[in-house]
């Protein structure tokens, strides 16, 4: 899987994409936290083990590069469901001077383009827990839909506590009328 | 007690902060998604205002349901006679 748009890339890792910035950002609590991820140590050997695991048919590791300053930037988890043509999507910027970045926008729309128009996707949905603000607004950014409130859905990694999550959803038949909208808006 | 137009005009100001635009220009039937300068960092901005001026936690369910301006001014309008 790859694409390319206003400077910025992405596409499928590889163990050789394993570097010292992603294993930062795994050792990194503050960006390991909203994820409900334990903050890890690891080698750049494991590092490498952990991106060959991912089949990147059904389960896939992406990598969001900025192109033009050569660099990781990001990881996007993708995990198909071909049955019922539905993926769920997540994400983390690791790279803090990307938060924010609006550069990335034509990205994320091409992105939803190519899960919806060449992936044969028709519901796009991602989980993300109550209070993780930061992503509540990337999944509104994109346009996705609040569905629903799963409550105590997964356990916390640092207390053991049950954690809220908001289930947000985005059907293709609404993405392509979203889009027409926007086209004709354009003109 | 609030009116809506209280909460439309607290809206549009703590939006307007959120997203570094003049209030004037925000429309009360947009959605806050399509604003100019909405991001993810933004959002977060706007919940942490809300919560400053309220001065307690949001409820989630209820910041996360709010799709327009319109609908943020009523849930401002709401959440502020709950606290009187």
């Amino acid at each position: 899987m790859q694409m390319r748009e206003a400077g910025f890339a992405i596409r499928t890792m590889s163990p050789g994409d394993a570097c010292d910035e992603y294993l930062a950002w795994i050792a990194d609590p503050e960006l390991m936290g909203p994820l409900n991820m334990p903050a890890r140590r690891l080698t750049i050997s494991q590092l490498r083990d952990h991106i060959a695991q991912f089949d990147n048919k059904l389960r896939h590791l992406l990598g969001l590069f900025d192109e033009t300053a050569g660099m990781l930037i990001g990881i996007v988890l993708l995990d198909i469901n071909s049955q019922h043509r539905s993926a769920r999507v997540s994400l983390f910027i690791g790279n803090r001077d990307y938060w924010g970045d609006h550069r990335l926008h034509p990205l994320a729309q091409a992105f939803q383009a190519y899960l919806f128009e060449r992936k044969g996707i028709e519901k796009l949905r991602c989980q993300v827990a109550v209070d993780n603000h930061r992503m509540i607004g990337t999944a509104k950014l994109m346009g996705l839909k609040p569905e629903g409130l799963l409550r105590g859905e997964i356990r916390s990694h640092h207390d053991g506590s049950r954690i809220d999550q908001f289930v947000f959803g985005l059907l293709k038949t609404a993405w392509t009328k979203r889009r027409s909208y926007e086209h004709a808006d354009n003109k | 007690m609030q009116t809506t137009n209280d909460g439309l005009e607290l809206a549009r100001r703590l939006l307007a902060g959120a997203l570094d635009l003049e209030e004037d220009t925000i429309d009360a039937q947009a959605e806050i998604a399509a604003l100019q300068g909405f991001d993810s960092l933004a959002y977060e901005r706007l919940v942490a205002s809300v919560e400053e001026h309220l001065d307690r936690d949001v409820d989630p369910l209820m910041m996360v349901s709010v799709d327009t301006v319109a609908d943020l001014g009523k849930v401002l309008s709401q959440t502020e006679d709950q606290n009187q």
